[in-house]
């Protein structure tokens, strides 16, 4: 028995056990980087020689070495930074306004039964709307300006979170509400100190979805009616044929997706480091 | 002759379930708990033991009757009171130190650290204080629930068998605890168990439930002098064994009618 003895398995020991682990492993920490290098290299490789040798035209899939001159000629003219700054600020702007205002709508719910119960089916049928079609209105509404991006990602955000909050918010745990009631928690403490933190992880896995939403609403309204952005870069050059250049823009896209859910978990990792299941990685 | 510091008055009962019929889980129940002494109320389970520390915290509003503490009568939720469970409710977003530090930090005490601190030595967890919920064991979660309900210094403290929950050598460790923590602040307790080892060894009286609806049965002083021997010494006493028979004859009935 560990009760005067030893703590539970503690990140002391799991600490340990990873070192152990790591150097163990490095080996298949090895050949999974190299596996992984030569299947990019291989796909680049055999697309390269499909065009090279002439068996497709690159009129319909461009190559990489076309695509990286394309990148090259859109990075010197600065016409690239542009757009992705454009785009990138939409969808952090989106993201933050969409996320705030659906976790505040979704803690003001679980305070109010009455207004949960009024509102659970319509959630439900504007949740499970395809709101991406409302685009094409949005932009009629809003003109081609950054508003119609912003409002096009808040309507596919702003739900998920107002869900997921909801059934955190609903979802914390009896005994520690009774504790901190009794020791005399404010209605503001316990909104604070035990509804938002117990919600939490619940708001985490939507913030993941929600960031890569949010560059997908700014994206489809950027290709629908702009004139910045690396939606309407893609749109653009489909219009011009030029598949380098739509080529181009889905690798910077792809770059900068991998670098939101990369920042998205270091924040999570940090934030619930007191979950014994999420890592930091 | 101490002051009554909780006392219940008539106390009744009953739950009105939706679209079943009302369940009567206390009926007619008074009893006084002297201020500084622990009392501790045994019945079968489901007899409303721990519907009656509802009563006295002000979580739950008795159908008849009334419960006061320190004369005053209940009415609403108590702040006063340091309330403890079988599970341990610790939040698992903070660490130990922080735990124990909840109560102080919402009643806005200025050196909360060094308080919380103190009384995580105490319960033998100074090397812990940074650990999370899922970085301790069972036993370990328990005297951070210690901790944080002696830190608060509650006029009364209400114990809903918090014990039950662990294997029986850390419960033993923690009976022992508490009880040594209670001898240096002398608060008053009224627990509630089904162990009765466990209430012999705490309590200065033991009041024996009936099975549901719950009301008193009797009412058994436990003359042992303080501080108490250890819990697995006090069984081998003689005195012990006597008050054992007494509790358990008058407990049997009521179990076994609950089956």
């Amino acid at each position: 028995m560990s009760e005067t003895g030893q703590p539970a398995p503690g990140p002391a020991l799991a600490a340990a056990a990873d070192i152990e682990a790591a150097a163990a492993i490095d080996p298949f920490r090895r050949r999974v980087i190299v596996a992984r290098t030569a299947l990019c290299v291989g796909v680049l490789a055999v697309w390269q020689a499909a065009v090279s040798v002439g068996l497709i035209d690159p009129f319909w899939i461009s190559s990489p070495h076309l695509v990286a001159v394309e990148m090259w000629r859109l990075i010197a003219d600065g016409e690239l930074l542009t757009d992705v700054w454009m785009t990138v600020s939409e969808a952090l702007i989106a993201f933050v306004v969409s996320s705030v205002l659906g976790v505040v709508s979704g803690l003001l719910l679980a305070r109010s039964p009455f207004w949960d119960e009024v509102m659970a089916p319509i959630i439900v049928a504007l949740n499970s709307l395809p709101r991406i079609a409302l685009a094409p209105l949005i932009i009629l509404w809003f003109g081609v300006g950054i508003t119609a991006k912003v409002v096009t990602a808040f309507t596919l955000i702003y739900f998920i979170l107002l869900v997921n909050t909801l059934g955190g918010a609903k979802n914390v745990d009896n005994d520690i509400m009774t504790i901190a009631q009794l020791m005399g928690a404010s209605k503001r403490d316990l909104l604070w100190k035990v509804t938002l933190p117990s919600a939490l992880p619940w708001i985490f896995a939507a913030l993941s979805i929600a960031l890569t939403y949010s560059l997908l609403g700014v994206i489809v309204a950027e290709i629908l009616a702009s004139n910045q952005g690396l939606g309407y870069l893609i749109a653009a050059s489909a219009g011009n044929f030029n598949t380098a250049g739509v080529f181009a823009a889905l690798v910077v896209l792809a770059a900068i997706a991998w670098a939101f859910s990369t920042a998205m978990r270091k924040l999570e990792g940090w934030l619930l480091r007191w979950k014994p299941s999420v890592s930091s990685a | 002759m101490a002051e009554p510091k909780i006392r219940l008055v008539n106390v009744g009962i009953t739950f009105r379930p939706r679209d079943r019929e009302p369940v009567v889980a206390v009926q007619n129940v008074s009893l006084t708990v002297e201020e500084g002494s622990i009392v501790t109320i045994v019945g079968p389970s489901g007899c409303g033991k721990s519907t009656i520390l509802n009563a006295v915290s002000g979580l739950l509003a008795p159908s008849s009757g009334h419960a006061e503490i320190g004369g005053e009568r209940v009415d609403g939720v108590r702040h006063d009171v340091g309330y403890m469970f079988a599970r341990d409710g610790m939040m698992p977003w903070r660490t130990a130190l922080r735990n124990v530090e909840f109560g102080l930090e919402v009643r806005g005490v200025a050196n909360r650290r060094e308080i919380a601190r103190d009384w995580l030595r105490r319960v033998g967890l100074e090397k812990f204080e940074d650990h999370y919920r899922h970085e301790l064991s069972q036993g370990m979660r328990q005297r951070v629930a210690v901790a944080r309900t002696f830190a608060i210094e509650p006029d009364v403290l209400l114990m809903d068998e918090p014990f039950g929950a662990l294997d029986s050598q850390t419960r033993l460790l923690l009976q022992e605890l508490f009880l040594s923590v209670w001898e240096s602040t002398r608060k008053t307790v009224l627990f509630v168990t089904h162990d009765l080892h466990e209430a012999i060894f705490l309590s200065d009286i033991v009041i024996v439930f009936t099975n549901r609806p719950g009301r008193v049965k009797s009412v058994i002083p436990i003359e042992l002098p303080r501080p108490r021997l250890p819990p697995a010494e006090l069984a081998t006493a003689a005195e012990f064994r006597d008050i054992y028979a007494r509790i358990w004859r008058d407990l049997r009935d009521e179990v076994r009618v609950f089956e």
